[in-house]
């Protein structure tokens, strides 16, 4: 070592020891579990970011992980908002094309505002986790994420920034006529009447009401008793009515969540449906992207609540393949143990039914093992009881406002005037609370979620040459036989895309140099007992699917004396390859 | 009122027949007072060649009938795009049939007229000696023949009512084609359109759609309502009595069809006619009525309707008549079939030979002018008979103390009724709807200043909208009701308070 260098390692190295003496660089965090202490990109998991905050931490992202991520927008919504979409991969191991994906949503229900979070957590846990984590590195080296956090922008921050309630606005801000809203038109309309940015509920004294004040919790109304006088009669949510007022009524109700292509059906069957699949702009520039990348074999789109993990048919009396229902059984149950109070649900027969959802588009046309996770258990207020609904009983609610927001959750009743009704009372749940977890429980919901969609996207197939095997059959013929494999749960084609030929065929091929293949056969079982030939092409062998955590046996008799590379190439499973020469 | 013209990109004849309307109609309204009022109160878009590029097809050698537009498709769905469509063997520029001798077929000729191929049928102790498909060759030697060429998507496959997923030619998703899409945000953007004129071949003015009241009641309609069948079923008689002709070939069932989404979906009046075919031959009526005796007949249990049976033997009588009529009509529109060697069936004998494409699916040239004035005075009647609304009466009552009743009653006098049953359900079209105009100030006791009214029967039927309104300050002198809607028209009335 030159004496100048050595000069200047010790003088590095007094300056680390002197380094936390003089108080230069703060000591490395606890290294708490979980989301790193010390991320390059700071972020709070405790509260709700609007769009703008969105894009803004996905932009750092990008910029602080480059070597595994990317960050473009599909177009701008109706409203001009960006429609991001994050891609999350290790470039520099393996191409993006080449790698399984896996597709992660949230908000397309706009109210459903931790959807986002979720999504968004997800992108920033595993960009910061890149590098310090080896299971996530091992995820990214095979793996591609595709989030999309922001699906429904425009109504994101329409229910940030505009009087809402917690149900509120489900469709996107897209103005619509009359013919698509007849009932909409006619019907009421929000109006803020106290300004405070909460639609709540409306109440009037009436000596014939058959509502009261709960007892315990004023804010909560209560049905009397059968011959009790009440004190209220409910007026509904504040607003007015907007009957044979023109201009006075709503801008119309599309449900983007039932505008994909899968067993779509029209407004009168189907409420919510609008013009056609995909007539909804912002869903039309995602399922365009989706449709770009047939590697996508698994997704997860995330709403709120009730605490579900879903999958389709969303048609009642419907059912997909037994092999695929195994498949999907399998990754839910480690859904259920990983998100306690959550239940594993089919939609359509147990939950209600829904044509043209997003989860059955992306499964049955597709090919791609896909849930929808119905964000927040009720029983995660008191840690109780599973069977209260969507949302948790009123009550239940009232008492977890009174007991942890301290009352917070709620706008106290209060005297308005209303422009119909005359002298009214406004109160009632806030638009923040109901369906959204309170800032202490939004974090846990965000990683809980985040670990089983990871699960789930480390499950989706991988294919490997497990083994390739040469032997000599005399003069300058070979018999090379491969043995392929698929190492995770899911298959490389789910049963119906095999039915359906959706996603083109798995290739296993042998190459080499001066080489003719003779014959190509295939077999599930290594002694080729009853094999399958394929004439055409014997060197570019051909497989429906490869099913998950199984092999297939391929086998090539050949003229030619080597070295042999075998490749399987799956669109969904990815590839592999590996080289083998006659043993001398 | 829409038209459009062919949805399935080879009959040409469909926008030969629109643009022939739209000409006749202007010219008509010169001289025509009847047809210059329809013209001022309808509107009619006419969208003549819905798959523009599908249909140039036609005009590409070699010659074949195209099905979608100019989307590259994997017809198989196996990976790769357009690898063994179908081959000019012989090289005359005409994709026909070949026909491949083998015991193992199951076709022969016919014994009328060996030209035509038809199915053996074992329970007349019959072989097949024939092999019989598209003139082409294994081009990618997977044991399928001419199975993708890339065809396109259709356009009238790729609606949403009965849409036939993963199928050749109905495309990634339904109205996924910029061609269905233009038309679909067309019509969903022109509220106006009370029906929809269409040249298909899922006809129901040659085969009127049935109605099925068992599944009437089920949520998602599949069958023609009953209420509209009747409206329907007369359109068709007129239609017929109006080209003068009765004997079309059969309709298919649609899948994804534009003139179904119409009624369907789009909930409006649909009407569709494939406006020509090969007349069925003067033997083939004979056959028919055979037929009804021998029905008769067999209901009297009489032995001797057995002996009659092969003549009601209807294998390939189609392409008899088709041939008959091309001889009558001089046109050369069959290859008779000839020997070629076939690279896939070296030690076989292939012919290639059949029917040319398109000369089945569009008349004549000449015969175009004549049709075109059948298929205009056709448009002409249905557009008598869409519905218009009309305000009959306001009355007005004083109640004293400035208050008022105003009664207004509203007539259609057109012959359908202002929605179909089909579109009232769909709810896609825009309500009727009614409207006081009185001071902003009005106190309106009864009624709101603004309703939706529901459907209006045709011929005649009524609706009634009652007010009670109060004026707090000056009674204004007059007080007008409009009612309106963009399918069927608008009428308003003015009338003075006393």
């Amino acid at each position: 070592m030159p004496p100048r260098l050595r000069f200047g390692l010790v003088s590095l190295m007094l300056v680390a020891l002197l380094a936390p003496l003089a108080g230069a660089e703060p000591p490395a965090p606890y290294p708490v579990m979980g989301a790193p202490a010390n991320p390059k990109v700071p972020a709070q998991w405790n509260r709700y970011h609007d769009c703008a905050e969105i894009g803004d931490l996905l932009k750092k992202l990008v910029k602080d992980h480059p070597r595994y991520a990317k960050l473009h927008s599909q177009g701008k919504s109706y409203g001009g908002r960006e429609m991001w979409i994050i891609t999350i991969t290790d470039s520099q191991q393996g191409k993006e094309a080449e790698k399984p994906a896996f597709w992660i949503d949230g908000g397309i229900h706009a109210n459903e505002i931790q959807a986002s979070e979720v999504a968004a957590y997800t992108a920033w846990f595993v960009l910061e986790s890149a590098g310090r984590t080896p299971w996530i590195d091992r995820l990214l080296k095979e793996r591609v994420l595709y989030i999309a956090p922001l699906m429904s922008p425009d109504s994101r921050d329409d229910h940030f920034y505009k009087a809402n309630n917690t149900h509120t606005p489900r469709s996107g801000q897209r103005p619509l006529d009359e013919a698509a809203t007849i009932r909409g038109r006619y019907g009421r309309r929000q109006r803020d009447l106290d300004g405070d940015g909460n639609i709540t509920q409306m109440r009037i004294r009436d000596p014939n009401g058959k509502f009261k004040s709960d007892p315990d919790y004023p804010q909560l109304m209560v049905h009397v008793k059968e011959g009790e006088k009440g004190e209220y009669s409910l007026l509904g949510p504040e607003g007015i009515d907007g009957q044979g007022e023109p201009n006075h009524d709503e801008p119309g109700y599309y449900d983007p969540n039932r505008d994909w292509a899968w067993d779509w059906q029209p407004s009168y069957v189907q409420p919510g449906a609008y013009h056609y699949p995909f007539s909804v702009l912002e869903n039309r520039m995602m399922a365009d992207f989706i449709m770009s990348k047939p590697n996508i074999a698994g997704a997860q789109s995330y709403h709120n609540a009730g605490g579900m993990i879903l999958r389709g048919p969303g048609v009642p009396g419907m059912e997909i393949e037994a092999a695929d229902v195994k498949v999907f059984d399998e990754l839910a149950h480690q859904g259920e143990k990983m998100l306690p109070g959550y239940r594993y649900l089919k939609v359509g027969d147990q939950l209600y039914a829904s044509y043209g959802a997003e989860l059955d588009w992306l499964f049955q046309m597709r090919g791609a093992y896909a849930f929808t996770n119905e964000l927040f258990a009720p029983s995660n207020f008191f840690r109780e009881s599973n069977d209260e609904g969507f949302f948790g009983k009123a009550s239940t609610r009232a008492k977890f406002d009174k007991a942890y927001l301290f009352n917070e959750g709620t706008v106290a009743w209060h005297e308005v005037l209303h422009p119909q009704f005359g002298k009214v009372e406004v109160g009632g749940e806030k638009k923040s609370w109901g369906r959204q977890p309170p800032s202490f429980l939004l974090e846990e919901e965000c990683h809980r979620n985040m670990a089983f969609s990871l699960y789930h996207a480390d499950q989706m197939p991988l294919v490997a040459v497990q083994s390739v095997d040469v032997k000599p059959l005399g003069k300058n013929l070979f018999q090379v036989t491969a043995i392929v494999e698929n190492q995770r749960l899911c298959p490389t084609h789910t049963a119906g895309d095999v039915r359906h030929k959706i996603t083109a065929p798995d290739i296993v091929r042998i190459e080499g140099k001066d080489l003719h293949v003779v014959l190509g056969l295939t077999d599930n079982e290594q002694f080729f007992r009853d094999p399958t030939e394929q004439k055409h092409r014997p060197a570019a062998l051909r497989l429906a699917t490869i099913p998950g955590r199984s092999v297939v046996y391929c086998r090539w008799i050949v003229e030619g004396a080597g070295p042999y590379t075998v490749s399987v190439t799956s669109v969904k499973g990815g590839r592999d390859s590996r080289v083998a020469e006659v043993a001398k | 009122m829409l038209i459009v013209g062919n949805v399935e990109a080879a009959q040409l004849v469909g926008s030969e027949l629109a643009m022939r309307i739209a000409r006749l109609l202007a010219k008509r309204a010169e001289n025509d007072k009847s047809v210059q009022q329809l013209l001022d109160q309808y509107t009619i878009y006419i969208i003549p060649r819905p798959n523009p590029d599908g249909s140039e097809k036609c005009w590409r050698r070699p010659y074949q009938e195209p099905q979608g537009n100019d989307r590259r498709t994997d017809d198989d769905r196996d990976g790769e795009i357009g690898e063994d469509g179908p081959d000019d063997l012989d090289g005359n520029g005409w994709i026909t049939m070949m026909r491949i001798a083998d015991p193992a077929g199951e076709y022969m000729p016919h014994p009328a007229d060996a030209r035509i191929m038809i199915k053996a049928d074992p329970r007349k102790n019959e072989r097949g000696q024939y092999r019989l498909m598209v003139e082409g060759i294994d081009n990618d030697h997977d044991g399928q023949w001419n199975e993708d060429g890339s065809a396109g998507v259709s356009f009238n496959r790729n609606f949403t009512f009965r849409y036939p997923y993963f199928q050749a030619g109905a495309g990634p998703n339904q109205v996924s084609e910029i061609e269905t899409r233009a038309v679909a945000d067309f019509a969903f953007d022109h509220p106006n359109i009370a029906a929809v004129f269409t040249f298909t071949p899922e006809d129901n003015l040659l085969h009127p759609w049935k109605p099925d009241a068992g599944s009437e009641g089920r949520p998602i309609k599949t069958h023609i309502m009953s209420a509209d069948a009747p409206y329907q079923d007369y359109l068709a008689e007129r239609y017929r009595k109006i080209l003068g002709r009765d004997d079309a070939p059969d309709s298919p069932a649609g899948a994804g069809s534009f003139s179904e989404w119409a009624y369907f979906h789009y909930g409006r009046w649909s009407l569709g006619a494939r406006a020509w075919w090969i007349p069925a031959a003067a033997e083939k009526k004979t056959d028919a009525k055979e037929k009804t005796a021998d029905t008769k007949e067999k209901k009297k249990g009489d032995v001797a309707s057995d002996a009659k049976k092969p003549a009601t033997d209807t294998r390939g009588a189609d392409d008899l008549a088709a041939l008959r009529w091309l001889k009558s009509q001089g046109i050369d529109g069959f290859v008779d079939w000839h020997p070629i060697k076939h690279p896939d069936f070296p030690n076989q004998k292939v012919e290639v030979g059949g029917f040319k494409p398109f000369y089945r699916l569009n008349p004549p040239a000449k015969e175009l002018d004549a049709l075109g004035e059948k298929h205009c005075d056709f448009i002409i009647d249905l557009l008598g008979r869409l519905p218009h609304v009309k305000l009959n009466e306001v009355k007005v009552e004083p109640l004293g103390a400035n208050t008022y009743r105003i009664t207004a009653t509203a007539i259609n006098s057109g012959y359908l009724s202002t929605v179909s049953e089909m579109g009232r359900i769909a709810e896609k079209d825009y309500p009727v709807q009614i409207e006081l105009s009185a001071p902003k100030d009005t106190d309106f006791l009864q009624g709101n200043r603004r309703s939706m009214i529901g459907k209006i029967e045709g011929e005649g039927g009524k609706v009634e909208q009652v007010w009670t309104v109060r004026f707090p300050k000056q009674r204004p002198e007059n007080i007008s009701v409009r009612i309106w809607a963009p399918a069927v028209g608008a009428d308003e009335k003015k009338v003075s308070l006393k």
